[in-house]
């Protein structure tokens, strides 16, 4: 686990875009676009595991399952939003 | 079980011995007994035999009708006993104890509707010197394959493609749109094949030549539509009829002049068939089976108690990831196309067993779970359809959770992510293909992998339109259940589990599968079963099951189903994998071949050096980029 910084929202979404894109997309940026849903689109019937361990190991932060909704995860912004919550909440 | 390839002369020109000799010397494998090469003028048969039916008589190319007929075949025709007897009262007379000479002697009698009196696997062309007509068929499930291609002057017809590659005039290209449907559906369509100009002929379908025509007809399907004729009768009647004719299938696939095993995988379907042979082969029954060295994959505790429970002689061959790596391009060799799983190499291993064993013919129990009702798929579309007609139910997506219990990864998501991605829209519920719309949504998104050129050299095709020219006129009308058993059926069972998985394996060491469940009459006995037969809620295989009763061991009859699968990409990353993959998936190499983009291979490529890649997507990423390289590099010139 990676020790936690603080946070930029640049930063992090900057982070969390280059995941996804790497990790669902094979790197393929032009595959991307930042409105896009995430749920059924990029994240597929067994990918919500690794962007929650991602964002656990990155982040520090504790992430429950009741908290695996579409509000918190269906955007980028939405992913982006919840992980800064946990982070300050956590502060 | 043989090999067989052939030319037709589409100009003046005559056949030419070394090219048939070329092309048939590339099928040694399926047919080390024997070969022969018979020039007629403008066309030439050639046959690699290996030989289980009239050790003595049965050699190829074969005549009748005094030299005006000529046959290559391969397969088998197990009612060929029966068909002789037909035959010879109608006044046919015979030469040899062989099923060849009754297929020529059916042709004689019936012209090109002797198929519908064959009950077995067969690809085949007879040349009728009278009529200057080439007429080629292949099986009803196609269980064996048959390719064909147009040069400038010629058609030419193999078992494999490699026997067409010999021919210097017939190109080696990848297809781009054979690809898009690969990394769509894990199969093509046929008659497309992952090479650009080659065909198959499609299962339960002919093909004639005759002057430059080349006519491909269908002369079999099974018909799904006649529920009404089993509506009156009880479930353990209906039980006692399959059972009935899988005994019948059974017996008559254990002719045979050389002794017969039996694959046990540890499920349902093998173990059936084991049993069957056992009541005609009594305590001589040899049986064989793949352990994994990797606890996920391994069913051996199942097989050993099967073969406890039935008394036959057992021999298990064990596979490891090294195994894996190391046999990977000669699996390549053999499919001729590219894959998304490693499965088929456990059955090369098995194979090999059976063959050092001593054995030629394996009976086993594919078929059933296409045809009975057994597969997840059709699960996964009965929830999500019963879930689409209450779209605002929040328990009825829970059943999402009741799918794929041996894929642990998947039992770990969260119901949210599940819902959104088997998630069902009115679209979705009205189209034919609603059962395999989540799969092939997952397999399409490996094709984000193709390199920009590659991408534009596909284009706008539309694998999903293509596919829709192929399934029967009514097809939209059929019942849901049904719909999902014709798309598994008709396409992924011939173009995957009975060629990469079966023939292509099996006669890698030149062993002959055969299949009691694909016996046209359990086939068209299955298509008439009303669907609550066959998955009785959720539970797979019903009457299946219920037909099993007291032959199969409660403990397999009970058990919760786990298809077969094996270890895919992280075989290739291990310690000592041979450096084939790396070489291969290098950006380099990954340029020079033009099919996949080299920046989003290494992507992959690290991630599975790193140890990160874990999921179903990423195996069969990686297992579907080196599977193509390797093919590439196989067949395709630079």
């Amino acid at each position: 686990m990676q020790e936690p910084q603080s946070m930029e929202t640049t930063d992090t979404e900057h982070e969390i875009r280059s995941f996804l894109v790497d990790n669902f997309l094979f790197g393929r940026a032009d595959a991307w676009h930042d409105d896009m849903s995430l749920l059924g689109n990029v994240i597929d019937s067994t990918g919500a595991i690794e962007l929650v361990m991602f964002l656990q190991d990155r982040f520090a932060i504790t992430i429950e399952d009741t908290e695996l909704v579409p509000e918190n995860f269906d955007t980028l912004n939405n992913v982006v939003s919840f992980v800064e919550r946990k982070f300050h909440s956590k502060a | 079980m043989c090999g067989i390839s052939g030319v037709l002369k589409l100009d003046d020109g005559q056949a030419d011995a070394s090219q048939l000799g070329a092309m048939i010397a590339t099928l040694s494998h399926r047919g080390p007994d024997a070969s022969g090469v018979r020039l007629l003028g403008p066309a030439g048969l050639a046959h690699a035999r290996l030989s289980i039916l009239d050790l003595q008589g049965g050699a190829q190319p074969m005549s009748a009708a005094n030299a005006r007929l000529w046959i290559t075949f391969n397969g088998e025709i197990f009612n060929y006993i029966e068909l002789r007897e037909e035959l010879v009262g109608k006044g046919y007379q015979f030469t040899t104890r062989s099923d060849t000479e009754v297929i020529l002697h059916a042709y004689q009698a019936y012209g090109e509707e002797c198929v519908h009196h064959l009950n077995g696997q067969w690809a085949f062309a007879i040349w009728d010197a009278a009529e200057q007509n080439l007429f080629l068929s292949r099986d009803r499930a196609g269980v064996r394959p048959l390719f064909y291609t147009q040069s400038r002057d010629s058609f030419l017809f193999a078992s494999e493609i490699k026997a067409l590659f010999a021919c210097p005039e017939v190109g080696r290209e990848i297809d781009p749109f054979g690809m898009d449907q690969i990394f769509t559906f894990w199969v093509t369509v046929p008659p497309r094949t992952a090479f650009k100009n080659i065909c198959q002929v499609p299962p339960g379908h002919s093909l004639t030549v005759k002057g430059n025509s080349i006519r491909v007809q269908q002369y079999w399907s099974a018909s799904y539509l006649r529920s009404g004729e089993v509506q009156n009768r009880t479930e353990a009647e209906l039980a006692e009829e399959l059972l009935h004719l899988l005994q019948d299938a059974t017996r008559i696939r254990l002719r045979s002049d050389v002794p017969v095993g039996a694959y046990l995988s540890g499920g349902i379907d093998s173990t059936l068939i084991t049993a069957l042979v056992g009541k005609v082969v009594g305590n001589r029954l040899r049986s064989f089976s793949i352990a994994f060295d990797d606890a996920q994959f391994d069913e051996s505790s199942y097989q050993q108690e099967a073969s406890s429970f039935l008394g036959t002689q057992h021999s298990t061959v064990s596979c490891s990831h090294a195994d894996i790596a190391e046999a990977f391009p000669d699996i390549i060799r053999y499919t001729e196309q590219p894959l998304l799983r490693t499965a088929p190499v456990p059955m090369f291993l098995l194979s090999k067993l059976v063959r050092d064993s001593g054995f030629k013919v394996v009976l086993t129990g594919e078929g059933a779970d296409e045809i009975l009702g057994g597969y997840d798929i059709f699960k996964e579309a009965k929830i999500r359809r019963f879930w689409g007609r209450s779209l605002e139910s929040t328990w009825r997506p829970l059943l999402l959770k009741r799918m794929y219990p041996y894929l642990q990864e998947f039992r770990r998501q969260p119901t949210a992510n599940l819902k959104h991605f088997f998630r069902v829209t009115s679209a979705d519920l009205a189209s034919p293909f609603f059962s395999h719309l989540p799969r092939w949504a997952l397999t399409t998104r490996l094709k984000l992998l193709l390199s920009a050129d590659f991408r534009a050299a596909i284009g706008d095709y539309d694998a999903l339109g293509e596919l829709e020219t192929t399934v029967p006129e009514a097809f939209g009308s059929w019942p849901h259940f049904t719909q999902g058993e014709y798309l598994e059926s008709r396409y992924f069972l011939s173009g995957y589990l009975l060629s990469s998985q079966g023939d292509r394996m099996a006669m890698a060491h030149s062993v002959e599968g055969r299949y009691p469940f694909l016996d046209y009459r359990v086939q068209e006995f299955a298509a008439k079963l009303p669907v609550n037969l066959k998955m009785k809620v959720l539970n797979e295989k019903y009457l299946l099951k219920r037909a099993c009763q007291g032959i199969v061991p409660p403990s397999i009859l009970h058990r919760t189903k786990q298809p077969y699968r094996a270890p895919d990409g992280r075989c290739f990353f291990k310690e000592g994998a041979p450096p084939y993959a790396h070489d291969l998936l290098s950006p380099c190499a990954i340029k020079k071949r033009g099919i996949f983009d080299a920046q989003a291979v290494s992507a992959l490529v690290n991630k599975f050096k790193a140890g990160n890649a874990s999921s179903v997507r990423d195996d069969m990423a990686l297992v579907g980029v080196l599977s193509t390289q390797l093919l590439a590099a196989e067949y395709i010139n630079q």
